[in-house]
């Protein structure tokens, strides 16, 4: 088979599960997520963390604690880069 | 005190540039006015500086800066005063990559806060927040096809220990020390295809109940459908273990997608969605946790040739939260930056946050260099209305250098 084929199929298969994700309920359950590609390792959000549940990993990306985190979402408002989901 | 810091990182700066012939140096730095409705006027400072000095072909130097202090206390959280560094050293060769480095907060002059140390007990003693030192190492091992690599962070924060109800225990101590290490193996395979098992765990010496467990297993995809257009998709199972984890949030799956896209020589637009999704056991059934929509769209005006007058516009979407009762945390945004004269440039910007603020701002720049300019800004900025409608306005002098 074509590679471009194959590849097209892959794709359509990752938005069929996008779409099949984002069909289902909604959880009852919250949590905060770092997109990292947009955080730019400023600090601010690790500033205003009430439960220090911000650490940074080796490229100074921010990554939230998801055991410490309250959801209290201080961090999200912050957030210079919108990166905080 | 942070004279003396700021004198030394100045100092380390200087000294740094002096050994290399070619250090990328970026630096970013605001002083400012803010004039709060019926308050009085109160100052502020900020400093962004980056460094990436090569000391040889394979090592590399860096250090970064971030220093933010405001005369007066804008929230109950917000640190009046706070200054985080990094400094780290690279090996990178073909087949060996190793990074080791410090990262570290100072934190002043904020009111004492509750912090939950323990989710099981109802803290009656307030932290103050002093500091956060990190210091981690990371080690990759393998090339472009096949690659295993592994990292450990240790993190001490340090507090000053306040006791409003006056119940002093001497158990209590002013810092608290988090390890988290992982490890992870990626497998390229063919050219567009590629597979990823990891492992992570923290774990929290003061109290075990914040420790997890996470393994993961995923798979990306990136590819060039056109010489301006590029596909790439992601999709990882991911399964954690932790006492303090809600059990719905045990077992997620992250997909996501990006499509980016030079539709015009001057016209780039980029589209993506990221969807973190869970299983529940016990229902035996999938729900959605969070979803990220993001796109964007930046026109570069033809008449200026470096690119730098520009129209941008963008979105983050982030629906899933305002249905789950949090306030909706999406945001739109707009900026634009014209050339009127030579090196002179006028812009506009817009950022949207509905249930947090609403932002405005002009700007006049000189630019001096390419991405090197110095600014006068001005911002008005109104709360949203369930955060009282407070209307703020801001006067910034700014500067950034780059080269």
């Amino acid at each position: 088979m074509n590679k471009n084929v194959v590849l097209t199929l892959v794709i359509l298969l990752c938005l069929c599960f996008l779409l099949v994700f984002s069909a289902c309920k909604k959880a009852t359950q919250n949590e905060f997520n770092i997109e990292k590609k947009a955080c730019n390792g400023c600090g601010r959000c690790a500033s205003v963390c009430p439960s220090d549940a911000i650490y940074y990993d080796g490229d100074n990306k921010a990554v939230i604690d998801q055991s410490k985190c309250t959801k209290c979402g201080e961090c999200v408002a912050i957030c210079p880069q919108h990166a905080i989901y | 005190m942070s004279t003396t810091r700021n004198l030394l990182i100045l100092v380390l700066t200087l000294l740094c540039l002096s050994l290399s012939a070619a250090p990328q140096f970026i630096l970013h730095q605001e002083n400012g006015w803010q004039q709060i409705k019926d308050q009085d006027k109160t100052y502020f400072t900020r400093l962004d500086l980056n460094l990436e000095l090569p000391l040889s072909k394979e090592i590399t130097f860096s250090f970064s800066d971030y220093l933010y202090w405001h005369d007066a206390e804008l929230s109950k959280q917000q640190q009046r005063f706070s200054n985080r560094i990094l400094a780290a050293m690279q090996f990178r060769s073909k087949y060996i990559a190793v990074k080791t480095g410090y990262q570290g907060s100072q934190l002043d002059n904020s009111s004492p806060i509750y912090i939950f140390f323990d989710p099981e007990d109802f803290p009656f003693y307030q932290y103050q927040r002093r500091a956060i030192h990190q210091g981690f190492a990371s080690l990759r091992l393998g090339d472009e096809d096949i690659s295993f690599s592994v990292y450990n962070i240790a993190r001490r924060t340090q507090s000053d220990l306040h006791y409003p109800f006056g119940f002093e225990r001497e158990d209590i101590k002013d810092y608290r020390d988090d390890y988290y290490s992982g490890g992870s193996f990626r497998m390229q395979m063919g050219e567009h295809l590629a597979l990823i098992a990891g492992y992570d765990r923290s774990i929290h010496p003061h109290n075990v109940a914040y420790d997890i467990q996470s393994r993961e297993l995923g798979a990306e995809l990136g590819y060039q459908l056109k010489p301006l257009l590029f596909v790439s998709a992601a999709c990882t199972w991911q399964n954690r273990t932790g006492s303090n984890l809600a059990p719905i949030l045990k077992n997620q799956f992250i997909s996501s997608m990006e499509l980016s896209a030079h539709l015009l020589p001057e016209l780039y637009t980029s589209l993506s969605y990221l969807n973190r999704s869970v299983y529940d056991q016990k229902q035996e059934q999938g729900f959605l946790l969070s979803e990220l929509y993001q796109a964007s769209i930046k026109y570069a005006l033809n008449y200026d040739p470096s690119a730098m007058s520009h129209i941008t516009l963008g979105t983050r979407m982030r629906p899933a939260n305002k249905s789950a009762l949090h306030p909706d945390t999406s945001a739109y945004f707009a900026e634009t930056d014209l050339k009127l004269l030579p090196a002179i440039y006028l812009g506009a910007e817009y950022t949207g946050l509905p249930d947090f603020y609403t932002q405005w701002g002009v700007r006049a720049s000189y630019s001096f260099a390419r991405y090197s300019d110095v600014q006068l800004k001005y911002l008005l900025s109104e709360q949203a209305q369930r955060l009282g409608s407070e209307e703020s306005t801001q006067l910034i002098l700014g500067t950034n250098l780059r080269f």
